[in-house]
């Protein structure tokens, strides 16, 4: 094993010089020309690799450019074309570290963090062989913000040790003299975080999901505005990515955020004065219908590659059409998306929700349950739905039409929903676990769902083919194979989803949902 | 991981210049590149200023008793790392035979290294044995320097016979005219005469030249201390058309 470099911060290029000296006083050494470096830290906009905990850059200098992968598990790395940075793990040559990425990565682009620009100069130190046998790098770095504004900071003056691989005891004796001639301390933070720090970021600043502290005996209209604010930080947050057309996850979550919104205003009622939730409703309604084309499209489009895979080998090049076809139809959806959200009565319901939710708590005559600790609203209404799940699941049986486990699906949703904004009152262990459980229930409803609707969405879009005169009769037959095939997974999710429910319905779940969310009875307010 | 082997049955033809010249390139342009010095007189070992080993280091490696990621050494340059030469691969063909599949032992010693390299230079001894065999089974092309002679030719149609005759996978066959003397008639007939089409000689040609001694001097591939003379270049040229034969 080669030993890893080290780092060393210096305050002063002086100081730096005199390292230097005294290297050179000691051991044999020769000066070496560094070409200059430039370095792109990349992550996904919800910062998958970060949260991996690993560090992907890209390396550029008179030689090659180079993707390097940081993982727990040691480094993967990729020679690239030198304009070849690539935007989605799709677009990186095939090999182990396009392997070990995509599935992380997914369908997220890949957006530089921050760029580096490195000079400086080094001392070889040799043997007696005049060989080399370790390296000295005083650099000098700037980390730039990777946007218009090109805003450029300079990093600590950094001292590297480079090991040679077998030369360990020279190594060692730099480091011993490092330490204690010139009393250097390694560098305590790793170059990735001082570069975000320098360009005022921080790893890990976005996520979709909730992360709410919550007070059981808050108002629960206060709580609940808590709730509401975080979602439109998350929409706000999503804005950008959404019309410059990113990636399609930007959507995603975006609409998942309103979705909650939705799910919230119409689940915990009597918080607000009825006229403005109400009108908060409407828009937000407006608001998902506004975007669902585009999403559908999206999800369509996610799905071909499922749909390749599905047909044998020589009819997969017959479904080329029906993805230029929902590439079209995807760009203008998006355009006309992007369009309305950038007019009047989208821009009036961010502000008018912004300052709604920013207003003072309530005084005088209030809604019946806005004084109600949030705790107490909280464990009721999850109780309830809860039950409504329980109801809804052991009613199926083989008979049951699909539309009872789609309202069984809309019911878990919603109880998943209570869960996630509630979750911070409750013990964090038990709260999990039932999430688990839930969504276990959950992904069989959600696939079974996709069968039943893609069978529809198939259908719907042959339609449209042959209505825009796009006559590809291979095509049309191969849509017709898939929603066989198609038909096929409908039935194995439903045989599967007898043995998740009675996972999800077990008695140690009902003993558990009962401890957490089971209160006295008492009349609603 | 590409792995390239120089090899020709004859010694002093060029293979170990043309390994540490066509390494250093390929790890200038950025792919981590491991050259093995496989034959005991440690000639490329030498010329990267490294010490060889004297003993026992190669055999236990061969016997699968010592893993190789301990031998390696980096090299003066970045991306660049040896295995060194060991005076005990004299009795490689012994150690080799004394293995389960001898001919299928260099490619298994080799598969750790995949994902440390990109690129890996073999740098055979001369001979035509179990060693060879090993090489064939393991690489993906042979890098055939061959000096203009008709003697030289007649080898070389007999390593592609003897290729073919094998069962087993056959590497790519690439040899290149080397230590071409213009003021030899006969170099000259032989290397402008004979083209691709009849033995498939790659279009460059290294030339005879006394820099390419000095590399001893120097210790050092061409490109640091001539990269712009002739011989130097050559070698640019010929990585260049090696990397446009071996792409798929
Ligand atoms: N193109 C060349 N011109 C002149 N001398 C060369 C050339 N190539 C190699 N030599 C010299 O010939 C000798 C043998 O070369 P070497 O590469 O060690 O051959 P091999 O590895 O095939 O035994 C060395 O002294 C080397 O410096
Ligand atoms: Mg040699």
């Amino acid at each position: 094993m080669t030993p890893s470099e080290e780092s060393f911060h210096l305050d002063s290029q002086a100081s730096g010089r005199q390292v230097l000296k005294a290297i050179a006083a000691r051991f044999s050494t020769r000066s070496e020309l560094l070409p200059n470096r430039k370095t792109i830290y990349y992550d996904t906009f919800d910062w998958r690799l970060h949260e991996a905990g690993s560090v992907l850059e890209v390396n550029t200098d008179d030689r090659a450019t180079t993707l390097r992968w940081q993982t727990p598990d040691g480094p993967l790395r990729e020679l690239l074309p030198p304009d070849g940075v690539p935007a989605f793990a799709w677009d990186l040559p095939a090999g182990p570290l396009r392997h070990a990425l995509s599935p992380l990565v997914e369908m997220r682009r890949l957006l530089p963090l921050v760029h580096l620009e490195t000079s400086g100069e080094a001392l070889q130190i040799l043997d007696d062989n005049r060989k080399t046998v370790a390296r000295v790098v005083l650099e000098e770095t700037s980390a730039i913000r990777p946007d218009e504004t090109g805003q450029r900071q300079s990093l600590p003056l950094t001292l590297r040790a480079i090991p040679v691989k077998g030369y360990q005891k020279a190594f060692d004796a730099l480091l011993q003299m490092l330490s204690e001639e010139s009393r250097l301390e390694p560098a305590p933070t790793p170059p990735l975080v001082l570069a975000l720090g320098a360009i005022d970021r921080q790893a890990g600043d976005y996520s979709s999901r909730l992360d709410l502290r919550l007070e059981a005996d808050q108002r629960a209209d206060e709580a609940l505005k808590q709730v509401y604010r975080s979602l439109l930080r998350t929409i706000i947050a999503n804005e950008p990515g959404l019309r410059a057309d990113l990636d399609t996850e930007f959507l995603h979550d975006f609409r998942v955020a309103v979705r909650r919104t939705r799910s919230a205003l119409s689940q915990l009622k009597g918080l607000y004065p009825e006229a403005t939730v109400s009108e908060f409703r409407r828009e937000f309604n407006w608001l998902g219908s506004l975007t669902g084309p585009t999403r559908d499209l999206d999800v369509n489009l996610l799905k071909m590659a499922d749909y390749r895979a599905l047909l044998p080998e020589e009819v997969r090049a017959d479904l080329e059409p029906l993805t230029e076809f929902l590439e079209r139809h995807r760009g203008l959806e998006h355009r006309r998306m992007v369009q309305a959200l950038a007019g009047k009565r989208y821009r009036d319901l961010v502000e008018r929700w912004q300052t709604f939710l920013d207003q003072p708590p309530a005084e005088g005559e209030l809604p019946r349950n806005a004084a109600t600790p949030i705790g107490e609203l909280a464990s009721r209404r999850i109780w309830k739905a809860y039950r409504r799940v329980l109801e809804k699941g052991e009613a199926i049986g083989p008979e049951t039409p699909p539309e009872a486990l789609h309202r069984l699906r809309i019911e878990a949703k919603k109880l998943r929903y209570l869960l996630e904004f509630f979750r911070s009152l409750y013990d964090a262990e038990g709260v999990t676990r039932l999430v688990k459980a839930l969504k276990q229930l959950q992904d069989n409803l959600g696939d079974f769902n996709d069968f039943v609707v893609q069978q529809a969405t198939l259908g719907r879009l042959a339609q449209q083919m042959i209505d825009e005169r796009l006559q590809p009769a291979e095509t049309l037959m191969a849509m017709g194979r898939l929603q066989e095939r198609l038909e096929n997974g409908q039935e194995r999710e439903r045989e599967g989803f007898y043995r998740r429910f009675e996972k999800f319905s077990a008695p140690g779940n009902r003993k558990r949902f009962r401890r957490l969310f089971k209160q006295q009875e008492r009349p609603e307010r | 991981m590409k792995v390239f082997a120089t090899y020709n049955i004859k010694g002093g033809v060029g293979k170990t210049a043309t390994a540490v010249n066509l390494a250093y390139l390929a790890a200038a342009s950025g792919a981590r590149t491991l050259i093995w010095d496989l034959d005991p007189q440690g000639a490329a070992t030498f010329y990267f200023r490294i010490r060889a080993k004297v003993k026992g280091g190669g055999k236990k490696l061969v016997r699968g008793r010592s893993d190789p990621d301990s031998l390696i050494r980096g090299t003066d340059f970045e991306g660049l790392d040896l295995l060194p030469a060991d005076f005990s691969y004299r009795h490689m063909d012994l150690a080799l035979e004394k293995t389960k599949k001898p001919t299928k032992r260099l490619a298994r010693l080799l598969q750790p290294l995949a994902a440390e390299y990109d690129i890996l230079f073999l740098d055979c001894a001369p001979s035509i044995s179990l060693v060879s065999e090993s090489v064939f089974v393991a690489s993906d092309a042979l890098l055939v320097p061959t000096i203009p002679t008709t003697l030289s030719l007649r080898t070389l149609d007999q390593l592609r016979h003897h290729l073919d005759e094998r069962e087993k996978r056959r590497p790519m066959v690439l040899p290149f005219f080397c230590m071409i003397d213009r003021r030899k008639s006969l170099h000259r007939r032989i290397s402008d005469s004979t083209d691709s089409s009849t033995h498939g000689m790659l279009e460059t040609k290294i030339p005879y030249s006394s820099v390419v001694e000095q590399m001893g001097l120097h210790r050092a591939p061409l490109a640091v201390f001539a990269g712009r003379s002739q011989p130097a270049r050559a070698y640019e040229e010929l990585w260049r058309e090696i990397g446009t034969r071996m792409r798929p």
